[in-house]
């Protein structure tokens, strides 16, 4: 009890945070998260590079965009196609090649669904690709945000979403914060933390290009501070940068959070940077946040000089990994490729009996349906468990005996052992009352219940119900208003023939009555009769 | 005596005011979902008027607007239910899901789906045989949500977006060129499954 008294006390200082003194290089003390040991496999020795993958015989490019509607191709089966064009708006080929098949394939989604996709066969890269952008007359003419957008830059923290759209969202001169988001929370999930031992002095070079390109007030670099290789590195960087640009208008602060799951969580991390939570269904560039991911800003200021974005680091890590590894992947590479070229060959032959491939860090993840899904923008990590009986775990959930930890962990402040009740009654409307839609799916609460609820997979499916719920009776709507128009339509036009054939039938009157032969010849009589 | 008795008094008190205090912080949104609350200010009635209630069934309803029902719409079977009592479960797209929903509405004791009326069925969308179409028109009149598009001796098509799959084109076309298609579930519209 006493634990759930404090726990709802803290949650209730931090959001008037007028009791926490805040420490410019601590951030602000989380709301919930989780303290969860490091466990970051696979990282470079500082200043050596990552591991180039060489570039497969085929690679796949999924036509579907951040809200997984499928887009038209712009190429046919036979194009030619070479690195930086475009496949259909929003997707980039990473590399040279031929078209060789527009069709569906099995994509890197938690519903196992095929989409459709663009096939390549691939040539090896020429130097001449990047050249011919470069001194593109239309490229030199085209603005910092145009750039972005040409190369495609998405989120690459996970997320996915374009930051040419992210940018567009905010007015340049509204942009107070550039927050950019080294904090990589989740275990087994090292790319970021990769790239910037690999590379501070570019990461740091790529953040004040940022910082001009958007004119903002301030810049944070937040990560976490257990990183303790990466921290010297992006210290030294920022220091000589300050040397050698001597701008006093560019001043990165390291900011170095304890490490919580899920800081990195956009929504989380603005909470730790500027002490307050975005309110619900208000999105950090409303306030003037604009949060980029480390690997993000380095494809933000690569597109300045006209390169697409073409690969990611992605983290092979797992238990039954053979040799944990941080690995530059070309976009479209199938997933089975990787696991060949770091070594995993035992887990592409066991995939689906003895190991299971997932997608994502063991919180956040999900099972591959199979090994030749391409690696995509969003995908940061790819782990190899050995396989467990699932069942066992569904078996085991006991009833909720509202013991509260759930909500001490939640990272946005949520109930979820209430949440969880009102879902399990399908009682939609006090779940959205008590802020489903705000649940970001972190997975804190599964973890630390003790009747092993799966509370992350309910929010989920209610979430996902609601919205189909919603948008079929917008579609409803809509048919209702085509209908009423339609009825209306139909029953002026009634009353149009209506009138139009009383108006005949006078006008036949009117006719009839002037050339009335009787009338005439009674007329003609009468007349005759009055000269008599 | 009296003392225990003031005691007893001042707990209860403190008791009742502490939780009338809980249970209002409890429920930040006022609770005001009852029909009264939709009518514009001014209105001295509380009880919703006829107009009111039909336009409540409707809202209800699936909007396919099928006349699989007997009545050639939604608003005109809402106004039958409310007007005329016709049954509330005459309608096949909304299922049992409708009748229950209705029967609550309307504190009328819920019914099982007439099968005269037809089935349920999943969601499905017209698709007409361009090859085979011959431009006549006539299921452009039929439709009763303008989901057809073409002209006269012009290849005609559904614009799927709006189609209800309400099956009302398929009598009224003399060459049977008209096809329903179930409806694939496209990615953007995936549901992660109910946990177990």
């Amino acid at each position: 009890m006493a634990e759930t008294g404090m726990s709802w006390l803290s949650r209730f200082r931090s959001s008037n945070n007028k009791h926490y003194a805040p420490n410019r290089h601590e951030g602000f003390p989380p709301i919930g998260g989780l303290a969860l040991t490091r466990n970051k496999p696979g990282l470079p020795a500082p200043g050596s590079p990552i591991k180039d993958i060489c570039l497969p015989a085929q690679l796949v490019f999924p036509l579907v965009d951040y809200h997984k509607h499928v887009l038209t191709p712009v190429v046919s089966v036979g194009d030619c196609v070479v690195i930086g064009d475009w496949l259909a708006p929003g997707v980039l080929t990473s590399a040279n090649g031929v078209v060789s098949a527009i069709e569906d394939r099995s994509i890197i989604h938690p519903s196992h669904c095929s989409a459709l996709c663009v096939v390549i066969d691939t040539c090896p890269d020429t130097e001449a690709t990047l050249a011919a952008i470069q001194t593109n007359e239309v490229f030199s003419s085209l603005t910092a945000h145009e750039r972005i957008r040409r190369a495609n830059v998405s989120g690459l923290g996970g997320a996915g979403f374009s930051t040419a759209n992210k940018l567009a969202a905010i007015h340049s001169s509204d942009i107070k914060l550039l927050l950019i988001n080294a904090v990589e929370c989740e275990p087994m999930i090292s790319c970021d933390e990769a790239l910037i031992l690999s590379d501070a002095t570019h990461i740091i070079e790529a953040v004040i290009q940022m910082i001009n390109i958007t004119r903002c007030a301030r810049c944070v670099l937040a990560i976490e501070d257990d990183k303790i290789d990466a921290i010297p590195l992006l210290q030294a960087a920022i220091k000589s940068s300050r040397q050698s640009i001597d701008d006093a208008a560019v001043n990165i602060e390291l900011i170095l959070l304890s490490p919580i799951y899920p800081s990195g969580a956009e929504r989380v991390l603005v909470q730790r940077i500027i002490g307050k939570m975005p309110s619900a269904g208000i999105r950090a560039t409303d306030q003037g946040i604009l949060c980029l991911n480390v690997a993000t800003t380095l494809a933000a200021s690569a597109s300045q000089h006209g390169a697409p974005l073409i690969w990611r680091v992605v983290s092979v890590a797992g238990s039954a990994a053979a040799q944990p590894v941080n690995v530059r992947v070309r976009l479209g590479t199938p997933v089975s490729h990787v696991l060949e070229q770091t070594g995993n060959e035992s887990a592409i032959n066991n995939s689906g009996c003895t190991m299971r491939i997932r997608a994502g860090g063991p919180l956040s993840g999900f099972d591959l349906p199979n090994l030749n899904v391409p690696i995509t923008a969003t995908t940061n990590c790819i782990t190899v468990e050995p396989a467990i009986a699932s069942e066992a775990a569904i078996d085991s959930a006991s009833a909720c005996i509202r013991c509260s930890r759930c909500s001490d962990v939640c990272p946005v402040g949520l109930l979820p052992q209430q949440l969880h009740w009102y879902c399990d009654k399908t009682l939609t409307d006090d779940a959205m009352r008590f802020g489903l839609n705000d649940c970001i799916e972190c997975g804190c609460c599964d973890v630390v219940c003790p009747s092993l609820i799966q509370l992350t997979a309910s929010f989920r499916h209610n979430k996902a119900t609601l919205r189909e719920q919603q948008l079929s009776s917008q579609q409803a709507q809509i048919s209702k208003v085509r209908f009423e128009q339609r009825e209306q339509r139909l029953e002026q036009r009634a009353l149009q023939a209506q009138s139009l054939r009383r108006q005949r039938a006078k006008q036949l009157q009117a006719k009839t009555a002037e050339h009335d032969p009787i009338a005439a010849a009674m007329a003609r009589a009468r007349a005759r009769r009055t000269n008599k | 005596m009296s003392s225990a008795l003031l005691a007893i008094v001042a707990v209860a008190l403190i008791m009742a005011l502490v939780g009338y205090a809980l249970s209002r912080l409890s429920d930040p949104i006022p609770a005001d979902d009852s029909p009264s609350s939709d009518q514009t200010e001014g209105t001295t009635n509380t009880e919703p008027n006829t107009a009111q209630i039909i336009e409540a069934v409707n809202q209800r309803l699936p909007q396919t607007q099928c006349a699989q029902c007997g009545y050639p719409g939604c608003r005109p079977y809402a106004q039958a239910i409310v007007n005329d009592n016709a049954p509330i479960n005459q309608c096949p797209p909304g299922g049992t899901e409708l009748i229950n929903e209705l029967a609550e509405y309307l504190a009328v004791e819920p019914l099982a789906l007439d099968p005269e009326r037809g089935v349920t069925k999943p969601e499905q969308l017209a698709y007409i045989v361009e090859d085979d179409c011959i431009g006549c028109v006539l299921c452009i009149n039929a439709c009763p949500v303008d989901a057809i598009v073409g002209a006269a001796r012009q290849m005609h098509t559904v614009i799927s977006d709006q189609c209800t799959g309400c099956e009302l084109c398929l009598p009224p076309c003399p060459v049977d060129c008209i096809e329903l298609h179930p409806v694939d579930q496209p990615l953007h519209r995936w549901q992660w499954p109910k946990p177990a």
